[in-house]
């Protein structure tokens, strides 16, 4: 057996190379790679020392801050898994998590002791909670388990012996799952190694380079920011809730920090393209900007790299079961009008993706199917629940005694090119007249019209009488535009049997914190309205 | 100067819209936070930067104003009342 990689190891070079090194800053409270190292070592220890071992699970429930990072090297470093929570999330979703992954240990600072209290107290279930609330600089930090240990001062600051292999599980992230209860994705050390050698290399980072932090820890887009910086020795500057909140905040940030690599969510961009920050010259070391995690109106995009020129843009396209980033596109040129898709690229080295029919045949080229990946990334599945692994998680249909691929419920398509276009989310696959028509489709083709600014479909009840439907379209725009116009140009985009029946004019789209449509709030505010329809 | 009855009424009002937003949209568990008009909302993490997007939504659709980079400040965002008298200095 090669000899085995794990995670923290990334950590040894630079902290005899150069332990002085800011590891990890959020601008005011900075750990060098040195301090990380003893800090995370002083965890692992203490978290030993109440009884977790190897592949025991720790809940990681701090705020957004620079101990987060010596908290997830020390759960690594203990030979166990780390669990992080969004304490901010409901307590429900916090109970159901704890239920099932059922941690040994919690990690908490000062202000999530009590949430994680409450969600104890609800769920009937006692964890030790290790606080790492006093956890300055390496020198004065206090590791204490709150609940039924006593305040323990001095833990061991040396590397402990590692009894993980490659294949053991690292991390589980809890996906939200648009329905029914979170499931929790096993990545094992050996899938995010794969990533991360891909990453470092694909973007040419070094020790030189800082790396903005925007995701939060419970995110599968912090992977990124975590590993990229740890394995190239670089610095990652973590920007806290105030900063970005405020898009003049993050941009002074970033050029306080000399920021040069930053991977954010799709919406992040946007953001900051609508609250008006972005200005010739500024943030002048960002060099490469990954967006990621939701599809960027390309209106937004051809703000940026019409101001920033000198910058190169990715679009990066990943579920968290394959880990990380799955296909990669760089966008070589300033897109030519709001209209244009930016495609999602092609598979990132040791990743590969094939388009499904419904049939499990592969697709035509240039046909809609399901978006496929097989390849080092591919979680183990998700904990306590192999139905929903041996569903999502399938071997390939193409290949006798084929390999495991991941069946993420995006539908793609294969450009010319031979880049990959992401349509829609497949589970709104509408059944029309026995047809199956894929919504995103008709969505795309509807914000592809230069009035429409957003859009969406479903199947409505006609007119006609109960339990008739037809396809209704959702649509968002500005100052004049006439129904006639958008079905005709329609006619060009779409068969007639895709073409919507009803056009209904909205004056926001309603969507979700996330950037979901909201179809339920949707058909219900405009099921009294009067029906814009076109014969 | 004291406010007379119909601009009391007409904060309260907005006071009231607002809060029912955050109630409904950003606050995914109502039992964590007494939402009154004074509580901070950036500093308990009611807005965070997934939520204040929706909220600039909800407040330039309701309201009909226009929110400009320059007004995407802590102080406008801190508090429901803040909030409030943000949105009717833009409405004037």
């Amino acid at each position: 057996m090669a000899a085995s990689f794990l995670l923290q190891t990334y950590l040894s070079e630079h902290v005899s190379r150069r332990p002085g090194k800011t590891a990890v800053t959020d601008g005011s409270r900075s750990l060098s790679y040195g301090e990380l190292s003893i800090v995370s070592n002083r965890i692992a220890h203490c978290l030993k020392s109440i009884g977790v071992g190897r592949q025991d699970r720790v809940a990681i429930c701090l705020q957004r801050s620079v101990q987060t990072l010596p908290s997830i090297l020390g759960v690594l470093k203990a030979d166990a898994i780390y669990v992080p929570l969004d304490y901010k999330a409901p307590v429900e979703r916090w109970g159901h998590i704890l239920k099932d992954a059922r941690p040994k240990a919690l990690i908490c600072d000062s202000k999530t002791i009590p949430f994680a209290m409450e969600v104890m107290a609800m769920a009937a279930l006692t964890v030790p909670i290790v606080s790492v609330s006093d956890l300055t600089m390496g020198q004065t930090e206090r590791v204490r388990e709150v609940i039924t240990l006593d305040v323990i001062e001095d833990f061991d600051t040396g590397e402990p012996t590692y009894l993980n292999n490659a294949n053991d599980i690292a991390y589980i992230l809890y996906t939200s799952g648009s329905t029914g209860r979170p499931k929790g994705v096993m990545i094992s050390h050996r899938n995010v190694k794969g990533y991360i050698d891909w990453a470092v290399s694909h973007f040419n980072i070094t020790a030189e380079d800082n790396i903005l932090g925007t995701a939060p820890f419970h995110f599968d887009m912090s992977t990124f920011d975590i590993y990229c910086a740890l394995k190239s020795g670089a610095t990652l500057s973590i920007a806290d809730e105030m900063t970005l909140l405020f898009p003049a905040n993050l941009v002074g940030f970033i050029e306080r920090q000399q920021v040069t690599l930053w991977k954010g969510v799709a919406s992040l961009l946007m953001y900051m393209s609508r609250g008006g920050v972005l200005k010739v010259g500024a943030m002048p070391t960002l060099r490469q900007v990954l967006f990621a995690g939701e599809t960027l109106p390309t209106k937004y995009l051809i703000d940026w790299m019409t101001i920033y020129p000198e910058k190169t843009f990715y679009n990066a396209y990943g579920p968290t079961e394959a880990t990380g980033v799955s296909t990669c596109y760089r966008v070589d040129r300033l897109p030519a009008g709001a209209h244009v898709r930016i495609p999602i690229g092609m598979p990132r080295h040791g990743t590969r993706t094939l388009l499904l029919a419904d049939n499990q045949t592969e697709v035509l080229l240039g046909k809609v199917g399901e978006i496929c990946i097989a390849g080092d990334g591919l979680a183990k599945g998700y904990l306590n629940d192999p139905e929903k692994t041996a569903s999502a998680f399938v071997p390939s249909p193409l290949i006798r005694d084929g390999e495991k691929i991941y069946k993420t419920g995006d539908l793609g398509r294969l450009l010319p090119d031979g880049n990959l276009e992401y349509i829609g989310r497949k589970d709104r696959q509408l059944k029309f007249m026995g047809y199956r028509i894929e919504a995103g489709e008709i969505e795309q083709a509807l914000l592809s019209l230069p009035w429409i600014k957003d859009s969406a479909v479903d199947l409505l009840e006609s007119k006609l009488g109960p339990g008739i439907l037809e396809i209704a379209a959702f649509w968002e725009a500005e100052g004049e535009v006439e129904v006639q116009m958008i079905s005709a140009a329609l006619k060009n985009l779409l068969p007639g049997y895709m073409l919507p029946k009803r056009f209904i004019r909205v004056e926001k789209m309603p969507r979700c914190d996330r950037g979901k449509i909201k179809l339920d709030a949707l058909k219900k505010n405009y099921q009294g309205h009067e029906w814009k329809q076109h014969g | 100067m004291e406010k007379n009855l119909m601009e009391r009424g007409s904060e309260m009002l907005t006071r009231e819209t607002i809060r029912q937003f955050i109630l409904s949209e950003l606050i995914s568990d109502d039992s964590r936070v007494d939402l009154t008009d004074t509580v901070q909302l950036i500093d308990s993490g009611v807005i965070d930067s997934f939520g204040i997007m929706s909220l600039l939504g909800f407040l330039e659709e309701n309201f009909s104003i226009q929110i400009s980079g320059d007004d995407l400040v802590p102080e406008n965002f801190a508090s429901i009342s803040t909030i409030s008298d943000f949105v009717s200095q833009k409405s004037c």
